[in-house]
């Protein structure tokens, strides 16, 4: 894309809520089992409210320098080599992110759909896409997230309400998990979960003034936290702890086990469908991310030549993992743990240094 | 194919080579009648049109002389009261050597090839003084006495002045030759005041009572006159001409539209001839500000297509930039409006038209009080209407004219049967080969047993079918008559049936590719219907290599290049993809008095198309109740 | 230059597209297991039955199916196939050798486990290693049978036709009705397996060959003749109160009060499906009778309707049938301070009277008063008689930990708790609360004259 457009606030919540909640259909659910029991679906509130709090830093920020993006921040704040340094090392880790979920979702879709074809065909397929949509431009990028926002969320409560028949209130007793201390540690530690939310920041340019950032940050939280929540609450309620910390993906299998009379039943082709969707937008979207930065640091105003090595670099990071327990206990655990430091540490600390140096945008008619 | 892989590994300067309309998406009405005044009617408004003015009075300072003050005079009224113009002469586009030599550095308005440049300079000479000049020019322009089309009557003006009517036989109405011009012309008795020198002011001010005249004294601009059907009347000694506006060539009656056929609203339809079809759109829109603007396409054959917007009303970026790319065409020969679409839209490798096509006139007309501009075309009952966005092409005129209950019921079918065409086969073969699980046991048992006696695999068998459907969908257009489109569907039938019998496909199958059939007979605009058509053999590639995923895989790309899309600077799916304030009629349709707002993309002026109570009665009777 | 690109690009797309279609079988190339049982196996491990249903479309079957018993022989013998082998993968992959399809577990209904491998705990343990195989479906259902598991599955042919998914379908749906079985499936015994609340309960099937279906009444014999040799004593009707057949009147048993393969029923189909296996843990350790089963759903709140049928309290001969419409949830509440938890549990029933034999007036207030009285005695003690029987096996089968997991604040408390142990001890308040809100198409019911 040669220059990116402008898009309103709805787009923009949809892209990253799409983000978010995409993330919830994998292996995460069962992560959360495991470390806090039943205490899931609260949990992720917690999760999702320190993350608004790291937002606020991150909205502070660009309110001070109205109408930048925050590697052009960056480089005003700290100087052209250190701000260069800090983004860099942001893309670099959007491009690992982009690549472990890319992963996930492969390892996923080869044990519940595609049992028999290669890792590298199921991602050269999704390169593909991802490529495609980067190539359309991040205008285009949140137009069709916007399109599908209400399809998928209507898909995932849909799922939801085909499984009420299996809730048993009693599963999701007894309520504190593993310890009120250990949920509200875990809590904090996860809410890279929603890290997502940073790209509001390299987005900034093309939004329409910070106080659509305030809307766009904050409602995309809440919302996602919402709806992960609600798909936690369920497959809590569905599968007792035992069970949900062992399943890949406790929310493939809570959509194979609807079973409503004889025609309502093995309906989870049809979710997959509609989870390939989020997940592509997902990945393109922290893809684009990865190479706005990087062609901000190197000055390359045509992204498009760009693209395709980038997507070759993506699918060679894909290779990394060997196989789905690496992916599941090393890589994603680690992320998850670990990914706020990155997503909204940095931030945080160029707001400091901001202040202290007094450096301050120019007021600009938004 | 060559540009597309440059684009991928070759990295160029940027340059922006897109019309920018300007769109920022704006949610609130407010923010966008700002807007549209900023940037829409009144403030460009007035610059565009104080524009005009310069350059046709540049243009008439350079390139004549005498007549100037019949230009000047012209132009004052144009630009005083733009009613229907008279139509432009060909290759009334600026030459852009000419303005480097003026030195004139207005160059950013009409930046125009000039596109009869070689005509221009061929048939560019003045009417002279002398009568058998000009018809000896004449005769070796249209090869007369080989040519026994045109026809050159010599007659006496005042019984003294020689004089002639030059026209095209066939393409004018005798009568008003023959009753209203050679008898007041040949007649000496309204000629008592005329003291001498040129007759033509006298003539044309006193004495010729034919409706429309205008005055011309350049050949390039009086040949294409006589080929449309106008007479030239010539007169000794003057250096300008007369054309009357004389035309009258059979046409074909109006009659119901063929290929948009509603059943609630009008049934008449636009005709191969421009002016009727002009005259449709008048009669519904009998507004002052409904603009014509003629302009030649294409030289070999003098087409012209008539651009039709309400002033104050559309945008004119819009306006400018269709004629800017009208103006820019250099093809010889354009038969219609088919041709003139794909020349002037923006992409022409996107699998959706990004102008749309109608042979309705109640449809131009609500397009061009939303704001839209249209073109018409000599040649083909079709008008362009741009820009447009999905939306345009899903609704029809049916629509608005019944309740909305039945509005939206329609609406919901034919998403549905669009949804079906382009997916469905798609779906079958990604359920039927990947995900077997998820067909239940019951129907899974008939689809084996019913798929054991074929000898093909899913694939070949749906491609077959597939095909042949087209097949006899194309043959079925040939086929005259009536019979015409019943061979489609009922062969189709009986062909399948025929097939299945014979065992060569599974009658699962037929019913499959029967149900998307008509589901894309169901999608109004044929344009979409047959991009639908096409779309439909990618999903299925894509359903055969990866199942669900793939169509995922499949559908993503499909709306990248979608969703990139814009018509005219309009994105394609506003007003849902980008967020735009609309009425509630994109799918589910207010009732009509709650459509309050213009479409907020085209940045018309004007944006509340009603006021706050539209049904004054109800209002009343609120009032009375209080 | 331009020509080499293109030629780049296709090649590279025709490279990627054409290696595809990995997982794209036809779906004739399939063979669709419906039901696998697991035996013991005598030259290996286990011995797996398959039945593959042939496929016949559901419209036409004119020629086959309908057919007399031949047929259905002919048939049985090429849809069931048995075999031998060390695992269920192994099993599958050394059958796909000699059938012309690919075996595949995606349409599969049921797991069929013999009592004697259930009971020896080893098929626990087999069938929950299922839970990884991708093909095997949480929904599938559990169904331990008397016998072998060949033999069931033998005799299990589609009624009228049809296939044999529906009508495994279909039985198990049935219980929503009746009550005599659990919804048992795979998901469940996975789960109640494995937790520390709740305990499994299968579906109970046998193979009824109609000998039940006594031709004469050999003397006053009490009910032990009328039984098949070798069962469980539990069968008799154990109840306290009187005038509930034991003995010489006693032709009258609780209705339902059998297991699978005893009850009277003679033609129709061969198998049946009747009462629950209990588990505790892996193993198998005891059977409830079909009433019994019924008297589970309700403490559970999973039963929608059921017909019983009473003794008339004023008229002992005479029986009256009553249809439950309405079970509400019982409201349980236990008390964990104690040394033994205390249960109580209260339950709220609505029903009709479907036909009074003694013509006496039970439309009446007084008599109708007693006659719920009499019924709810009959349910309280249905449900005190199941508890205890569940205790001496040593089960928790009314999931009460369900309801005491609540009082826990977390995980490991719960653990360390250990429920399962603790309820054996547990005393059980009943009270049933019975209202009869119709009386079907008569109101009163005056004496002959």
């Amino acid at each position: 894309m040669l220059k990116e457009g402008r898009f309103g606030y709805k787009e923009a919540i949809s892209l990253i809520v799409i983000s978010i909640t995409s993330k919830v259909f994998f292996t995460s659910a069962s992560l959360v089992s495991r470390l806090v029991g039943t205490a899931g679906w609260y949990m992720t509130l917690v999760s999702a409210a320190v993350a608004a709090l790291f937002f606020a830093f991150l909205y502070l920020l660009l309110k001070r320098f109205p109408g930048k993006n925050i590697m052009e921040i960056n480089d005003i704040v700290l100087g052209k080599f250190a701000g260069s340094l800090l983004s860099l090392v942001l893309c670099a880790f959007l491009m690992i992110i982009a690549s472990i979920d890319m992963r996930e979702f492969t390892e996923v879709l080869k044990v519940f759909v595609l049992p028999e074809s290669p890792p590298s065909f199921i991602m050269v397929i999704f390169i593909i896409s991802v490529i495609s949509l980067a190539f359309a431009g991040l205008e285009t990028l949140v137009r069709y997230s916007k399109f599908l926002v209400y399809l998928l969320g209507a898909g995932c409560i849909f799922v939801i309400l085909l499984s009420i028949p299996d809730f048993r209130v009693y599963r999701l007793f007894p309520l504190l998990g593993n310890g009120l201390g250990k949920t509200i540690i875990n809590s904090a530690l996860r809410c890279s979960f929603y890290g997502e939310a940073a790209l509001v920041g390299i987005m900034a340019a093309s939004l329409q003034g910070t106080n659509e950032i305030k809307r766009i940050g904050f409602y995309s939280i809440f919302i996602s936290g919402l709806m992960t929540s609600l798909c936690l609450l369920s497959f809590g309620m569905v599968f007792p702890y035992s069970t949900a910390q062992e399943l890949v993906s406790p929310m493939f299998a809570m959509a194979a086990n609807v079973h409503l009379g004889g025609f309502l039943q093995h309906m989870e082709p049809i979710f997959v469908f509609l989870w390939n969707f989020g997940s592509f937008i997902e990945v393109s979207a922290l893809f684009y991310s990865a190479i706005m930065i990087y062609c901000h640091v190197f000055r390359i105003s045509d992204k498009r030549p760009v693209i395709l090595p980038m997507g070759t670099l993506l699918f060679c990071l894909n290779l990394f993992p060997k196989g789905i327990q690496d992916v599941f206990s090393a890589y994603v655990q680690t992320m998850r743990t670990w990914g706020w430091v990155i997503y909204f540490l940095p931030p945080v600390i160029v707001l400091i240094i901001a202040v202290i140096r007094k450096k301050k945008g120019a007021q600009r008619n938004g | 194919m060559l540009k597309f892989l440059k684009k991928l590994f070759v990295y160029e300067e940027p340059s922006s080579s897109d019309i920018e309309m300007g769109y920022e998406f704006l949610e609130g009405l407010e923010e966008s009648m700002e807007w549209g005044e900023k940037y829409g009617a009144g403030k460009g408004l007035k610059n565009d049109l104080k524009e005009q003015k310069d350059n046709k009075k540049d243009r008439s300072g350079q390139d004549e002389q005498a007549g100037s003050e019949c230009r000047a005079d012209m132009n004052d009224r144009e630009s005083k009261h733009p009613k229907i113009l008279i139509p432009k002469p060909a290759g009334k586009a600026t030459v852009r050597k000419s303005r480097k030599q003026k030195g004139n550095s207005k160059a950013e308005k009409t930046e125009t090839r000039d596109s009869g440049k070689e005509d221009y300079e061929e048939h560019s000479r003045k009417v002279s003084k002398s009568l058998t000049e000009n018809l000896d020019y004449l005769r070796k322009v249209f090869h007369v006495p080989k040519n026994q089309d045109v026809v050159i009557r010599e007659f006496n003006v005042a019984h003294k002045i020689p004089a002639c009517v030059v026209f095209i036989d066939g393409m004018v109405e005798t009568t008003i030759i023959t009753q209203f011009t050679l008898p007041q012309l040949m007649d000496i008795n309204p000629f008592r005041g005329f003291e001498g020198g040129c007759a033509l002011d006298f003539i044309e001010k006193n004495v010729l009572p034919v409706h429309q005249v205008e005055r011309m004294s350049n050949f390039r601009e009086i040949i294409p006159e006589i080929l449309s059907g106008l007479t030239i009347i010539l007169i000794d000694g003057c250096d300008e001409c007369l054309a009357m506006e004389s035309r009258g060539f059979e046409t074909r009656t109006i009659s119901a539209p063929v290929t948009e056929t509603v059943v609630h609203g009008s049934q008449e339809g636009f005709t191969e001839n421009m002016r009727t079809n002009i005259t449709l759109v008048r009669r519904i829109i009998k507004n002052e500000n409904l603009v014509t603007e003629f302009i030649t396409v294409s030289k070999a054959n003098n087409g012209r297509a008539a651009l039709l917007y309400i002033e104050g009303l559309t945008n004119p970026r819009i306006v400018k930039e269709v004629k800017r790319r009208i103006e820019s065409i250099n093809v010889k020969y354009i038969s219609g409006s088919g041709m003139l679409e794909q020349l002037i839209e923006d992409k022409s490798f996107m699998i959706f038209p990004q102008v749309i096509s109608t042979e309705r006139p109640d449809r131009v007309a609500s397009f061009l009080m939303d704001g839209k501009a249209v073109l018409i075309c000599e040649g083909t009952p079709f008008a362009l209407a741009m820009p447009i966005t999905f939306f345009d092409l899903y609704h029809t005129s049916e629509e608005s004219n019944v309740r909305w209950q039945y509005g939206t019921f329609m609406r919901l079918v034919r998403l549905i049967g669009m949804l079906l065409a382009a997916l469905l086969p798609g779906m079958y073969t990604a359920l039927i080969l990947f995900h077997q699980e998820m067909i239940p046991t019951s129907l899974l048992s008939s689809i084996v047993v019913s798929r054991a006696a074929v000898p093909f695999p899913t694939i070949v068998e749906l491609l077959l079918m597939e095909f042949s459907f087209e097949l006899i969908r194309e043959g079925g257009i040939r086929v005259p008559g009536v019979t015409g489109n019943t061979l489609g569907i009922i062969g189709a039938l009986i062909l399948g049936q025929a097939a299945v019998q014979a065992g060569l496909v599974s009658p699962i199958l037929i019913i499959i590719v029967a149900v998307s059939g008509l589901g894309s007979f169901a999608i109004p605009n044929y344009s979409l219907s047959l991009g639908i058509r096409i779309i439909r053999f990618f999903l299925i590639f894509f359903g055969c290599i990866g199942g669900f995923y793939g169509i995922s895989a499949g559908v993503t790309i499909l709306f990248a290049m979608a969703l990139s899309m814009k018509s005219f600077g309009v994105p394609f799916f506003t007003p849902v993809a980008p967020y735009a304030s609309h009425n509630t009629d994109t799918i589910i349709r207010a009732p009509i008095y709650e459509q309050k707002y213009k479409p907020d993309y085209l940045n018309a002026g004007d944006e509340n198309q009603m006021g706050d109570e539209p049904r004054g009665w109800k209002a009343e009777v609120k009032q009375e109740e209080q | 230059m331009g020509k080499k690109l293109v030629v780049t690009a296709l090649v590279i797309l025709m490279a990627v597209s054409l290696t595809g279609c990995f997982d794209a079988r036809e779906i004739g190339d399939y063979a669709y297991i419906s039901m696998v049982g697991i035996d013991e196996g005598v030259t290996d491990e286990l011995r797996l039955t398959f039945h593959i249903p042939e496929f016949q479309v559901s419209g036409s079957g004119s020629d086959s199916g309908g057919g007399g018993n031949s047929n259905e022989k002919e048939k049985a013998e090429k849809e069931v196939i048995t075999l031998d082998a060390p695992s269920l993968l192994s099993g599958v992959s050394i059958l796909n050798n000699s059938v012309p399809k690919i075996l595949n577990f995606m349409h599969m209904k049921a797991i069929i486990i013999s009592e004697k491998m259930a009971k020896s705990g080893k098929a626990g343990k087999v069938v929950t290693g299922l839970m990884k195989y991708r093909q095997v479906r949480g929904t599938t259902n559990i169904i331990v049978c008397r016998g072998t598991a060949e033999e069931f599955i033998k005799a299990f042919h589609p009624y009228q036709g049809g296939l044999i998914t529906d009508s495994i379908e279909e039985l198990v749906t049935r219980a929503e009705y009746t009550g005599f079985i659990t919804n048992s499936t795979f998901m469940d015994m996975y789960d109640r397996i494995k937790s520390a609340t709740s305990q499994f309960l299968a579906i109970y099937g046998s193979v009824n060959d109609g000998k039940n279906l006594k031709e004469s009444r050999s003397g006053e014999e009490s009910d032990p003749e009328s039984r098949e040799s070798g069962e469980p004593e539990e069968e008799k009707p154990v109840s306290q109160n009187e005038g509930y057949g034991s003995g010489d009147k006693g032709r009258f048993r609780i209705p339902g009060d059998y297991l699978a393969g005893e009850t009277p029923v003679k033609g129709g189909p061969d198998i049946e499906l009747f009462g629950s296996a209990v588990f505790d843990g892996d193993k198998m350790v005891g059977t409830l009778t079909g009433f019994e089963t019924q008297m589970v759903r309700i403490a559970i709140g999973r039963l929608n309707r059921a017909a019983f049928t009473i003794q008339d309290p004023l008229s002992p001969d005479l029986y009256i049938p009553i249809e439950v419409k309405e079970f509400g949830t019982p409201k349980v509440s236990i008390d964990l301070s104690g040394q033994r938890p205390m249960i109580n549990m209260e339950l709220k029933l609505e029903g009709d009277i479907t036909s009074i034999p003694s013509r006496i007036e039970y439309e009446d207030e007084e008599k109708n008063r007693i006659l719920e009285q009499a019924f709810e005695e009959f349910i309280k003690t249905g449900l005190e008689r199941t508890f205890k029987k569940g205790q001496e096996l040593k089960t928790d089968v009314f999931d009460l930990g369900q309801v005491a997991i609540k009082q826990f604040l977390t995980i490991p408390e719960w653990e360390k708790y250990k429920w399962k142990e603790k309820v054996l001890d547990a005393e059980l308040n009943v009270k049933v609360d019975f209202i009869v809100r119709r009386t079907g198409k008569t109101t009163s019911n005056k004496p002959a004259k």
